[in-house]
């Protein structure tokens, strides 16, 4: 790993998804990113704002809906990512069998050989569409954050997240 | 190899190629025909993913030293480049490649090949029915993995 000072480069924020299936006892992480010029996600935040009788204005930011967009995604030949989505796509999987874990790793914040803060969240995969045109099999999707936001470490080579005690 | 090793090595193994000369010099042509010469004109990052993943691109000339005298040379010589464009299109098959940046090797695979203005480039002695120079653009689109973790 590259000394961290400075502005962060942007692959140091790395985006993880779980390509297992929903219910498997080991995570299957696969890191987001290739082809991906732009990931960004979005916070959505819930925000409402009041004009009282004072003439002031009362904001009240209540809640997220993390939700990010992977596009494009180019399915690959013996991805467990690309075999995920393509069972949602052909089983038009809903509701629970659509349910993974994703894990955000700073990798700027290293704290062991390997180890890095991170965050692990619920989420849910939503294919947006399949096909795509001559460059190759597109299978955008996007991914909604539900909660469940706990913090710990990740570590890199071996990719599994412990949650802190 | 680097990316202009590799493109070399598909030109020299092109059956059209083969067929007329075998060899392909870099940045030089012979006076005489039938000689080939691949110039490499440059490279350009085209983009680059989040991961720091990137798209290049390296740019070629090359040039064929034919033959000239009739119409049906020219003809054969326009059609040469003709084919070899269809070939180049076919020819990629996922070719690995060495980028040496900064003492550091990443590897890469070439992913395109394409080519525009293919053409008669010059005359020699100024004259058609002596050996006449044509050109052909080539570009090679490959791809680079980052650091990695």
């Amino acid at each position: 790993m590259a000394e961290t000072t400075g502005k962060i480069k942007r692959h140091w924020m790395v985006h993880y998804v779980d390509a297992a299936e929903p219910g498997s006892p080991t995570p299957n992480y696969v890191r987001l990113g290739d082809d991906l010029e732009e990931l960004s996600v979005e916070m959505n935040a819930n925000i409402e704002t009041t004009r009282n009788i004072l003439g002031g204005v009362s904001t009240r930011l209540d809640s997220y809906e993390p939700q990010a967009s992977v596009d494009p995604y180019y399915a690959e030949v013996g991805s467990p990512l690309h075999t995920r989505l393509q069972k949602i796509v052909d089983e038009r999987q809903t509701l629970d069998d659509l349910k993974t874990t994703v894990v955000e790793v700073h990798l700027w914040d290293e704290e062991a050989s390997g180890t890095y803060v991170a965050y692990k969240e619920d989420a849910i995969i939503e294919v947006a569409s399949y096909g795509g045109d001559t460059t190759g099999y597109q299978i955008p999707f996007n991914i909604h954050y539900i909660g469940n936001r706990v913090k710990g470490t990740f570590d890199v080579s071996t990719k599994t997240f412990t949650p802190d005690a | 190899m680097n990316i202009i090793e590799v493109v070399k090595q598909i030109l020299t193994d092109c059956p059209l190629v083969q067929d007329l000369s075998g060899s392909i010099n870099i940045d030089y042509t012979e006076d005489s025909p039938v000689s080939f010469g691949l110039y490499p004109t440059g490279d350009q990052l085209l983009k680059e993913d989040v991961l720091g993943n990137q798209d290049r691109r390296h740019n070629f000339v090359l040039y064929a030293v034919f033959q000239s005298f009739t119409d049906y040379d020219r003809l054969a010589n326009s059609t040469f480049l003709l084919n070899l464009a269809y070939y180049l299109e076919k020819a990629v098959t996922g070719q690995e490649i060495e980028v040496t940046i900064n003492n550091e090797t990443v590897s890469g695979k070439l992913t395109k090949l394409s080519s525009a203005n293919g053409m008669l480039y010059g005359y020699q002695d100024n004259t058609l029915s002596g050996p006449v120079t044509y050109q052909i653009q080539i570009y090679a689109d490959y791809y680079i993995e980052s650091e990695g973790l």
